[in-house]
């Protein structure tokens, strides 16, 4: 067992974790995080993406020792203050999700795209989801959702 | 079209004259939202594996290493030994019957719980644990000393059907776990009248649904009643089940699913872990949880059933077909389940989407010692309409007749009978074909393609909606619905359909909405509950849309219709006088008629003390067991259509296939939603495309699996995506709700063909085997090559100038 | 799955790592990004005892580039920092392409360059471009002398395993600088655009005097055991000038160069028959020259 500490959707928090926990089993067993999903827990699927430091990262594949010290970004903490982030809200409008267990990670991996890319081709969309299988949709509505979404932050 | 329509479908002609008028349409075939959306946008949608209660334990299944063998022994003591181990279970734990999916042929049941005697393929359960955590599961599975005595596996479907193969389940039934024959005509006469006939062979892989989210279950055993929260396709179907194979009543079975993370007919059965975590439960009086991982899931659930198909056909050169002959090998692996179901089916698929009267076909479905082929994503259809797609296009090719007119002379029309009784009522097929012919630009690209390049057709014929209840039903119905209005301005909807992720909670919350004038989240749903909602049979066949739909339109309309009575009454005019719409309850062309829907429900609780606005709805396809019993009738109350178009270009030195462009043109009556509907359609491309190039699941000689996981499966990433153009045709059905038909499925099966017969058109050469990877297309041009280096000319036209 | 239990320990200097490594022996294994380790793990294909986490020590994620010697990408660098670094790009365009085409974006922001060479898998990714480049492995361990420096193409001595010791650890991969008139490229063979292991990956660098070769370097993924060079396609080209018809044949005595087998381990449902394996060397072969001339650079 080993404490960790870590700034987990701005919030800083301490931990007793134990060493083969992975990320994603301590955001969920832990903390009851249940938005980052469990698909394969093997970094081939991307549903539980999350970002470090900024960076989108498959949280199965990390331990959650290894996140001591880092800054955590969950699907938990995409909306503000009940406010929708542009990308969730471009998700809803444009159907980019039907089952939706891809969801938290697509938008963990496209929040991540608009912050280093504003306005992404959709070939670049469709390789920083390349990581994300989907499916249900295609990938095409979720394409169109990430492209309106990129528009909707240029205007605002 | 027939005219005359059953006493069944007129049952609730009555509500007809209140339901909403297309003009006053707010939400059928406009934009709105998923009513799910906002929950799984944000993470706050629950699955299975996302409920943790207090005291839970995990699960974790004890399966077999060997394909077929017998068990001698099962020695759990070391297993129950380790610390944190609250429950070990074996078979003879279990005291209901075996499990199977349809209750009217409950004598095929044939998986038990947990192995008692012998194992039938590499994963089949034979013990289970529960334990204070995961690690500790699985370090006490390892624990679990099974002694088996192997027996030889029968891993080829064709092998298995012979006289010394290895008996699977009954010995002298050549392992046949179902047969079906279906005649009609004369096909004899028909052949041998024929200017034109062939005989051809072709052959799918094995495939599997591979949803997202993990199977799973939650079960808890409280007040002498049995809790479960599962990752079910059918939970009505799932608690008859559970029930069975617990020994007690249904009455004490509680199936609750929550959020789905996708089915595909993968989530239709009911798989031992269920079974386990609800009987660990009951010994330990706590809760237990089991979450298969994604091994598990591949190799331990359903997959498509592989085929091989042999198809004799004849025609007219004027290009009409005359007769249809064809022999279905279906792989059923070890069980039977759902998977029953595909043999018959296979064959109807056979009798659509175009016109013959003649036909003579069989459909066999060995057992395997392999994993149980089950239900997916356009049943049965995706291997059978693969192979006589391509094969119609080799017709087509043989006659000299475009491959887009061949399939109109043969196109089903509205008012077909089928030789099976299939009866055909909207049928746009026609139009299907040649919208999509000209989104792909057919005419103009057709005779100029680039070497490589190719485009191909396919068409399609699927039910809308399967009328077989799994379960036996009064009147065989399959859906039924509660609507309840509320005076505080709402109304609230009690159904049983399954939203697996394909939006169902949402159409069944428009429907209320629309007929009630209504906003969407005005309506507040209940569903897939065993304890709080009325009988469905489950997401499966495109029957929900269509059924469930129906249904609570029905239930919706009885209560719209009390009400009315009430407020016309009152107004001195007709029920059908008046509208619904935007809140407001009002005589149409009379403004001073016109009160608030909170209004018009508290005048109907006066006049009835108090009682609540409550409508009951049902829908019954007709027919009867003997259908299904018989392979005779008519299966479904509508059928969809639809045609494919694919063009591609092939790299002659890899055998690389690139899909640029898939139209698919979908007659699904009216559209409810636009974009539900072409979400449908994408994720139909999806899975076609991973059928004709990508997917398939590979095993050793000893019948284990060998790529069971995402890297190795490889289904479609995002960049492996044609563009992707879906156009929806047809009319509103006559029967549909607000005249929709279904739109996931269907669409499914031309994908596939559509593509290999764009591919067949590039290279020159005739692929009858999926999936077409690019080592095969090398292999067949370089074999291609040689002969022609050889000077053998190859003895049929290959299709190139 | 859940991982088997372990020790976790993050020394914070090398010295400290090797030593455990040298107490602990087959007992410990080392993560830098951990993506390939943790999946072996979960898979119970491996079950260290103790796992040694290199994250800690410090100054191994820098990448450098130094004018006159070339390019020093840090162990603990991330391949994703690799494929967008400007000085990558403008320099090594050939080796940010080969970090760009493993598995997806998550994987790359975790996994590492070494690491990736250090598992010594045939079909890695990074490998054949390195070898083409003619790239050197940098290791410390305490004896004998604090460490050396392993040229690449003498890294590897089988399937998935390499020279190291158990003691050693890779702290630096060299990259010479690339000099005027040379160019290289790496290009792969998958049947899915992304998520896919290679199933050839070809790398070519080429040194230019107008149409003539004066040197160059083939190295090819997935031709046996481990990524190999092919010295007598190579030789073909030394001294020629390049013509479509000589870089078709250099094709197709690569192909001759390597004796591919059926595929072993894990990964054999892979299994594409050797005979395509090999005509696929023949073509990628073909195409890194080509993607190599047509880019006149690295």
């Amino acid at each position: 067992m080993r404490i960790i500490r870590m700034k987990l959707n701005d919030e800083q928090i301490e931990a007793l974790v134990q060493e083969n926990c992975t990320l994603l089993d301590f955001l969920r067993n832990q903390l009851g995080a249940t938005g980052t999903k469990k698909g394969c827990e093997e970094g081939e699927c991307g549903a539980c993406t999350v970002l470090i430091n900024g960076v989108p990262m498959n949280s199965c594949l990390m331990l959650a020792v290894e996140a001591d010290g880092q800054e955590i970004t969950t699907i938990e903490g995409i909306a503000r203050n009940g406010e929708l982030s542009p990308l969730q809200k471009a998700f809803i409008e444009k159907w980019g999700l039907q089952c939706g267990f891809c969801t938290p990670g697509m938008i963990m991996s496209a929040t991540a795209l608009l912050k280093e890319n504003p306005s992404p081709t959709e070939f670049e969309i469709r390789e920083a989801i390349a990581g994300n299988l989907c499916r249900c949709t295609g990938y095409a509505k979720i394409v169109e959702a990430i492209s309106a979404a990129a528009d909707a932050i240029k205007e605002a | 079209m027939s005219t005359e329509r059953s006493e069944n479908l007129k049952y609730y002609d009555g509500l007809r004259k209140i339901y909403k008028k297309p003009e006053d349409y707010e939400f059928v075939g406009k934009s709105y939202n998923r009513i799910d959306a906002e929950d799984k946008v944000t993470g706050r949608a629950k699955c299975t594996a996302d409920i943790y209660l207090p005291g839970m334990l995990y699960g974790k299944l004890k399966r077999s290493p060997f394909a077929h063998a017998k068990i001698i022994s099962i020695d759990t003591s070391r297993a129950e030994a380790l610390p944190g181990v609250k429950c070990v279970i074996t078979g003879k734990d279990f005291r209901g019957g075996k499990l199977g999916n349809p209750e009217a042929f409950k004598e095929l049941a044939d998986k038990e719980s947990l192995c008692k005697d012998k194992v039938r393929f590499v994963g089949d359960e034979v013990a289970a644990v529960a334990a204070v955590d995961e690690e500790t599961a699985i370090e006490a599975v390892e624990l679990i000393d099974v002694v088996y005595e192997e027996f030889p596996c029968a891993l080829d479907p064709v092998e298995a059907m012979k006289e010394d193969a290895s008996v699977i389940h009954e010995p002298g039934t050549q392992n046949l776990s179902m047969l079906t024959t279906m005649q009609s005509g004369d096909c004899d006469k028909a052949f041998s009248e024929a200017d034109y006939t062939d005989k051809h062979r072709y052959s799918t892989q094995m495939m599997v649904h591979a949803a997202l989210e993990p199977h799973g279950a939650v079960a808890t055993w409280e007040n002498n009643e049995i809790t479960i929260w599962t990752t079910t396709q059918g939970a009505h179907v799932s608690r008859f089940w559970i029930a069975h194979g617990l020994g007690i009543p249904q009455s004490q079975v509680r199936v609750i699913k929550p959020y789905l993370g996708g089915g595909f007919g993968g989530k239709l059965d009911v798989f031992p872990h269920e079974l386990c975590a609800c009987l660990m439960s009951m010994k330990t009086g706590r809760p237990v949880k089991i979450i298969l991982d994604r091994k598990e899931v591949f190799y331990g659930t359903r997959t498509r059933h592989p085929m091989e198909l042999e198809i004799e056909t004849a025609f007219r050169k004027d290009g009409t077909m005359l007769a249809k002959r064809c022999r279905h090998v279906l792989d059923g692996g070890a069980y039977g389940g759902s998977g029953v179901a595909a043999n018959v089916l296979s064959l109807i698929w056979a009798t659509l989407p175009y016109k013959v009267a003649n036909i003579d076909m069989m459909a066999r479905r060995p057992y395997t010692n392999k994993p149980a082929a089950g239900a997916m994503r356009g049943y049965a259809a995706s291997q059978v309409h693969f192979a006589n797609e391509v094969h119609m296009d080799e017709v087509a090719e043989e006659l000299g007749i475009d491959p887009v007119e061949l399939r109109r002379i043969n196109a089903c029309v509205p008012g077909y009978e089928g030789p099976t009784g299939l009866q055909v009522t909207s049928c746009a097929f026609k139009e299907t074909l040649d919208k999509a012919a000209e989104a792909i630009g057919w005419e103009e690209r057709k005779n100029g393609l680039k070497r490589g390049e190719g485009i191909g057709f396919a068409g399609s014929g699927f039910v809308s909606g399967t009328g077989f209840p799994v379960l036996e039903t009064p009147k065989y119905h399959s859906a039924s619905t509660t609507v309840r209005l509320n005076r505080e301005g709402y109304a609230t909807i009690f159904t049983g359909a399954n939203d697996i992720g394909q939006g169902s909670d949402t159409v069944m919350t428009m429907i209320v909405a629309e007929e009630l004038g209504l906003k969407m989240d005005e309506v507040k749903i209940v569903q897939s509950d065993t304890t709080l909602t009325p009988f469905d049979s489950g997401s499966f066949g495109s029957r929900v849309t269509f059924l469930a739909g129906n249904a609570a339109r029905r239930a919706v309309g009885d209560a719209k219709l009390s009400l009315l009575e009430v407020v016309a009454e009152n107004w001195n005019c007709q029920p059908e006088d008046i509208v619904m719409k935007d809140h407001r309850v009002f005589k149409r062309g009379d403004s001073t008629n016109d009160i608030s829907f909170s209004e018009a429900v508290w005048m109907y609780e006066e006049k009835h003390y108090g009682k609540s606005v409550v409508g009951v709805g049902s829908f019954a396809h007709d027919g009867d067991k003997e259908i299904y019993k018989k392979n005779r009738g008519n299966y479904a109350a509508a059928y969809s259509f639809s045609t494919g178009a694919a063009s591609v270009e092939v790299d002659e030195e890899t055998g690389c296939i690139d899909l640029s462009e898939l139209v698919l043109a979908h007659d699904c009556g009216q559209p409810l939603n636009l974009r539900a509907v072409e979400g449908q359609v994408e994720g139909s491309v999806h899975m076609g495309l991973g059928f004709a190039l990508f997917e398939e699941c590979r095993f050793d000689e000893t019948g284990k699996m060998l790529n069971p996981t995402f890297l190795d499966y490889r289904f479609p990433t995002a960049l492996d995506m044609p563009r992707i153009r879906t156009i929806t045709c047809g009319q509103p059905d006559e029967e549909g709700p607000f005249g929709a038909k279904e739109a996931g499925e269907g669409s499914t099966p031309p994908v596939a063909p559509a593509i290999v017969n764009a591919i067949n058109r590039a290279t020159g050469l005739k692929f009858h085997d999926l999936p077409i990877t690019p080592e095969k297309v090398w292999r067949a041009l370089k074999a291609r090559k040689a002969a022609e280096a050889a000077g053998v000319q190859e003895g049929r036209n290959c299709g190139k100038p | 799955m859940s991982l088997p239990k372990f020790t976790y320990v993050a020394p914070a200097s090398l010295d400290e790592a090797v030593t455990l490594a040298a107490d602990l022996g087959d007992k410990c294994v080392f993560i830098a990004g951990g993506t390939d380790i943790l999946v072996a793990m979960k898979d119970r294909v491996i079950t260290p005892e103790w796992v040694i986490d290199l994250k800690g020590i410090p100054g191994m994620d820098e990448l450098s580039y130094i004018p006159g010697e070339g390019l020093k990408v840090g162990a603990l660098a991330k391949l994703r920092a690799i494929e967008t670094s400007e000085i990558v790009l403008e320099k090594y365009l050939a080796v940010a392409d080969a970090a760009h085409s493993m598995a997806c974006r998550q994987i790359r922001a975790k996994g590492t360059m070494a690491g990736n060479l250090c598992n010594a898998s045939p079909c890695a990714d990074m490998t054949p471009i390195l070898l083409a480049l003619n790239a050197s492995v940098k290791t410390f361990r305490k004896h004998p002398e604090c460490g050396r420096t392993i040229p690449l193409q003498d890294f590897f001595i089988g399937l998935k395993k390499t020279a190291l010791t158990r003691d050693e650890i890779v702290t630096q991969i060299e990259i010479p600088e690339p000099g005027p008139r040379e160019c290289a490229a790496y290009v792969k063979h998958t049947f899915r655009k992304a998520m896919d292991i290679g199933i050839v990956g070809a790398a070519a660098w080429l040194k230019m005097d107008g149409e003539t070769c004066v040197d160059c370097r083939i190295a090819l993924g997935g031709a046996g055991p481990t990524a190999i060079r092919a010295y007598g396609a190579e030789a073909l080209l030394v001294g020629q000038r390049l013509t479509g018809a000589l870089i078709d044949e250099v094709g197709v005595r690569a192909a001759e160069c390597c004796s591919p087998r059926r595929d072993v381990g894990p990964r054999r449902y892979h299994r594409v028959h050797p005979e395509y394996r090999k005509d696929m060397i023949r073509v990628f072969t073909v195409r890194s020259i080509r993607r190599a001339l047509e880019r006149r650079g690295i």
